[in-house]
């Protein structure tokens, strides 16, 4: 019998090609690809998939490197798996696969697999984790055993990138694995764990587990006495930084483009075309501009705990809360985050680990109601309930709360069936310093490949809204449009009947509806330039007279209606572009257009039941 | 016995696994299976548990540690 101590078989040729890494999540594979392609390098979704893969050049070394997404396995149980296991499949190159020293035998099932039909190359990782763990992991004795060339990285310090070059030209099959893909999946999962058994017999017995630092830290933040309330504070750093901290970037950069528009306005004579790059393209280009800090705040913080190690901690602590679901205990960040902005919270479905998952996730996010909306309802509570504004804003984070949890379940019940209540299986990696090196390259591919891709819809979208409110319905051009005499205005008032049934079909509201799909934080002071006053009590005053007319008398009703249309619908365009940029167009859509349908229900019946219940009072 | 139930920094060997058959070829891939040696490290909120299965960390909830029988080697 052939076992994997017999000589190696002759190596094949492996010129060109792409080099592709695969590893466990968690093994450093990202952070090599950060090592070893430094900022050439571009985010593309795998063909078909949302799955996002990782491209870059490899200079040194004049070949393009694939990062994969983290996979044990190749007999793939997400969609991220299945993005790394096809790439595997249809590999015409090298792989680099990474072994974790800290838990070898599962570094090598993987690498039996991908090393059974693509030559490879074994680096291994965390080698000063296996030494804590008095599980040492001697190189040369490895590269024996496997008969393929074995490195010894450590990409966090950069160390190991030179030995790996010069060790690719040797990469070569393993030449023992047994024929695994011809089995069954748990008679080949027994066959492949027999071969790393047999590889690892000859690496000496291995010790018993032993208590490490991680094991004394977890002892503490894996505790529901202790974790818990770490991880509400956690959560609660998290929403900070969504909605305060990056407050003082924002307003610097929202000054910068103020003033760029100023310059350019002095530039150019007023009329349509001033009036097309200052108040169109250039308030787009402020639009993605004023995020990019916020993006880059919290693609930090998630950089931080992903690379520390305890998202993973985090997941297990939520995930009986958001097992309800069927979502893994990480979604809980992005829908903390919603509550902030929903544009970062967005972003950061990236954390979860399959691809079905994110997108359920993201399309919940739009439902929890960040803080834009809450100028609007504090606005429509002071003027029609003012003794009761208060419970009214606090009853629409409830309906926040319900709309999630609701929508989860209505989503998992239709087309997100295959979104299991899957059992938690979940490796928990050892915590580690984040290397700054890490975390900024990662921070600055995210933000850049935001400002690129979902920054080029929200510009063109803000440009074609300017046009509809400069050119004046049914006449030619003119230099100064009142809003209700604009296309906009023409659109808006063919809208509002639409919004009859939930009692406020008026166009001053739909047109300020219209205005907040492109951001709640305009929808105020799109209502005080339609009413042409200040805000404040005459707008107050205004909306008053306006509910009160268009919903015969029942001007409260009418108030939580447009409340709740206004938690429903889509909260921004910098959220759909960001969706767009995840998640492809289609889906966009389709949650654009449930998002409405949910919103305007709700608005009818909040509108009709208030009627009824008035009656009946 | 559990492992849900088992007491912590025992070493038990795994006895069977009474799960559908495409989670047990995940746990065989992260190397919890019939015949090896873990250890239970921590508790987790709702009976969830982390086990030490060689050098790694294996966090299992509740339900599922309960479905994993083990007995003292």
């Amino acid at each position: 019998m052939t076992t994997c101590h017999d000589a190696p078989a002759p190596a094949p040729a492996t010129t060109g090609g792409a080099v592709l890494l695969v590893g466990n999540p968690n093994v450093g594979k990202s952070t090599l690809f950060n090592t070893l392609t430094g900022a050439r390098q571009r985010v593309m979704n795998a063909p078909g998939t949302t799955v996002e893969l990782q491209l870059g050049t490899w200079r040194r070394a004049g070949r393009s490197v694939v990062d994969l997404p983290g996979t044990y396995s190749l007999v793939a149980r997400t969609p991220d798996e299945q993005a790394a296991a096809d790439a595997v499949t249809d590999a015409d190159g090298i792989a680099v696969v990474l072994l974790d020293a800290a838990a070898l035998p599962r570094s090598l099932y993987l690498l039996a697999q991908v090393g059974s039909s693509v030559p490879v190359v074994a680096a291994v990782t965390m080698l000063d984790v296996a030494a804590d763990r008095g599980a040492a992991v001697d190189v040369a004795d490895l590269e024996a055993a496997l008969g393929v060339p074995v490195v010894a990285l450590d990409p966090r310090a950069g160390a190991g990138p030179d030995d790996l070059e010069r060790a690719l030209p040797g990469a070569r099959l393993l030449h023992d694995v047994p024929p695994w893909r011809d089995l069954e999946p748990l008679a080949a999962a027994e066959a492949l764990v027999g071969w790393v058994g047999r590889v690892t017999a000859g690496l000496g017995t291995p010790p018993p587990p032993r208590r490490t630092r991680t094991d004394a830290v977890d002892r503490v933040l894996l505790t529901p006495w202790a974790g818990v309330p770490v991880f509400a504070a956690v959560m609660w750093l998290l929403f900070q930084l969504a909605t305060t901290a990056a407050a003082p970037l924002t307003d610097l950069v929202d000054g910068w483009t103020g003033a760029a528009a100023d310059v350019v306005r002095s530039w150019l004579p007023d009329g349509f075309w001033q009036g097309l790059l200052v108040d169109g393209v250039l308030v787009g280009v402020g639009v993605v501009l004023t995020f990019l800090p916020l993006l880059a705040i919290i693609y930090v913080a998630l950089a931080l705990l992903e690379d520390s190690g305890y998202l993973a901690r985090a997941a297990f602590l939520a995930d009986r809360l958001m097992r309800t679901l069927g979502l893994d205990g990480r979604a809980m960040l992005p829908l903390v985050i919603g509550f902030g902005c929903n544009v970062p919270a967005i972003a950061a479905t990236q954390t979860l680990p399959n691809a079905r998952q994110r997108l359920l996730t993201g399309l919940l996010v739009p439902w929890t109601s960040c803080a834009a909306r809450l100028p609007v309802y504090v606005l429509l509570a002071s003027a029609l309930f003012p003794d009761h504004a208060g419970t009214a804003v606090f009853g629409m984070y409830v309906l926040s709360l319900v709309l999630v949890v609701g929508g989860g379940l209505a989503l998992r019940g239709t087309v997100f069936r295959d979104v299991r209540r899957e059992p938690l299986l979940l490796v928990l990696p050892a915590y580690q310093r984040p290397r700054l090196r890490t975390v900024g390259l990662s921070v600055w591919t995210r933000v850049r490949a935001f400002a690129t891709r979902a920054g080029r819809i929200i510009v063109v979208t803000l440009t074609v809204m300017w046009l509809l409110m400069a050119v004046p319905a049914g006449q030619g051009p003119a230099t100064e449009v009142a809003v209700e005499d604009s296309l906009y205005g023409a659109a808006a008032q063919a809208v509002a009947p639409v919004f009859t049934p939930a009692g406020f079909g008026d166009w001053h509201l739909s047109a300020a509806l219209a205005t907040g799909f492109v951001a709640k934080e305009v929808v105020v002071g799109s209502l005080a330039q339609t009413y042409a006053v200040a805000e404040g009590e005459d707008l107050e005053r205004g909306l008053r007279g306006t509910l009160e007319a268009t919903s015969g008398g029942h001007g409260a009703a009418a108030a939580l209606a447009f409340m709740v249309f206004v938690l429903g619908y889509t909260p921004c365009l910098a959220t759909v572009a960001e969706q767009a940029r995840r998640f492809g167009a289609r889906w966009t859509a389709g949650a654009v257009v449930l998002q409405l349908v949910v919103a305007w229900v709700l608005a009818v019946a909040v509108f009709q039941g208030g009627v009824l219940l008035g009656s009946l009072l | 016995m559990d492992l849900a139930g088992c007491p912590l920094h025992m070493d038990v060997v795994v006895r069977s696994v009474d799960l559908p058959a495409d989670v047990r070829v995940r746990m065989w891939e992260l190397g919890l299976h019939e015949g090896v040696v873990v250890r239970a490290t921590h508790r987790g909120p709702a009976g969830g548990r982390v086990v030490a299965v060689g050098g790694s960390r294996l966090a299992l909830d509740g339900a599922t540690a309960t479905r994993v029988a083990v007995a003292v080697p």
